[in-house]
């Protein structure tokens, strides 16, 4: 860029007259380094215009993120706040009634049914008075029964009688040994025959 | 969302109300009747079984016999209450489902229920119901209960009738 342009934008930028982008050009004029002598005023004018600028921007983006910030944090906390808000409504209602629940089980349960006698002994004679009634009636029930199992005993013993048949028998078994000693008896008779032989001897001769 | 939450509490309803209708049946029918005029009711605990053995801690017979026992519950009506047939109040009521019959015997007037509930091969529950003339009476014992610790308690107590159900057992 040369030097007349420079100063003419200079003029211009004195009164006022420059646009944005001259301004521009002239600021990034005088931040590069090789400059005439009789400028080296301006150049410390637009430095720190320049730096001035540079923190202006910085504060901005710091200032910029902060307010984002709260507003995304109030953006958020408007989206969540009320529904969590309702849900803990809810749940509270829900443990509320859950709990009511709870307890009244708990009292029915422990409710119960009560002990009618305090006296182990009282409770004992009531106890004994019920055992004896069931078993009282069982037995009436049973009865029949065992009435009909003792008749079947009195239908069974006329089979005694077999015994009788049994005893019988063995007699005759027993005869039937004495009838195996008669056999042997007849070897007897194998005696006579000797003698027949003997008288059969004592004729020839 | 909101429905959601109706359903977990409809659902929350339907559990403790099938919790509360769980309850044994025997039970509430005695609540039913518990405080009636013309009924009177009786309740033993296990508790009271454990002292009724501690009045005599040298009795064996005694000690097995209340040790068994959980709970006896006597239902008893007056006898000139004549306007309800209490055997037939009473089986209205009764969920017999859980229950086997162990003897039936009706007498004239008189109809007996005995019904048993087993568990695991136990017989856990003795029922006995009577009713319609004579006793009205709804007695129940809870426990391990075989036949054969009946006809302990019919010898325990002196009782000649239980001798031939201890015979039948021994037979078995």
């Amino acid at each position: 860029m040369d030097i007349k342009k420079i100063n003419k934008l200079l003029e211009k930028y004195y009164e006022g007259l420059t646009s944005i982008e001259e301004e521009e050009q002239l600021r990034n004029f005088f931040l590069s380094e090789d400059l005439p002598g009789e400028m080296l005023a301006e150049r410390d004018m637009f430095s720190y215009y320049a730096a001035a600028r540079s923190k202006e921007e910085t504060d901005d983006r710091l200032s910029s993120s902060i307010l984002s910030l709260i507003k995304r944090q109030e953006d958020g906390g408007r989206a969540i706040k009320p529904l969590f808000r309702v849900r803990l409504l809810q749940l509270s209602g829900l443990a509320a009634g859950l709990a009511i629940l709870l307890v009244s089980s708990l009292v029915l349960f422990k409710r119960g049914p009560v002990d009618t006698y305090e006296d182990p002994r009282m409770a004992y004679i009531e106890a004994r008075k019920a055992l004896e009634y069931v078993s009282v009636q069982l037995n009436r029930g049973t009865q029949p029964l065992t009435k009909s199992i003792s008749l079947m005993g009195d239908g069974f013993s006329p089979l005694e009688k077999i015994n009788e048949f049994n005893d019988g028998l063995r007699l005759v078994k027993q005869a039937g040994t004495m009838s195996e000693g008669i056999n042997k008896l007849e070897y007897l008779n194998m005696l006579q025959d000797p003698a027949d032989i003997i008288s059969g001897f004592t004729q020839k001769k | 969302m909101k429905t959601k939450l109706m359903l977990l509490t409809m659902l929350a309803f339907m559990i403790s109300a099938s919790a509360v209708s769980q309850k044994d049946p025997i039970a509430s029918l005695f609540d039913k009747y518990s405080g009636k005029d013309g009924y009177t009711t009786v309740y033993i605990s296990s508790k009271m079984f454990s002292l009724i053995a501690e009045i005599d801690p040298d009795d064996q017979e005694l000690q097995d016999m209340m040790n068994g026992l959980k709970s006896i519950r006597i239902l008893s009506s007056e006898e000139d209450n004549n306007t309800v047939n209490f055997y037939d109040e009473i089986m209205k009521d009764l969920a017999v489902d859980k229950y086997e019959e162990l003897m039936v015997v009706k007498d004239g007037e008189q109809d007996m229920k005995f019904l048993i509930r087993e568990e695991k091969g136990k017989v856990i529950e003795l029922l006995l119901l009577s009713g319609g003339g004579g006793d009205n009476v709804l007695i129940s014992i809870r426990g391990i209960i075989d036949m054969k610790n009946i006809g302990k308690i019919g010898n325990a107590l002196d009782i000649e009738g239980l001798e031939e159900i201890e015979k039948i057992n021994k037979e078995k």
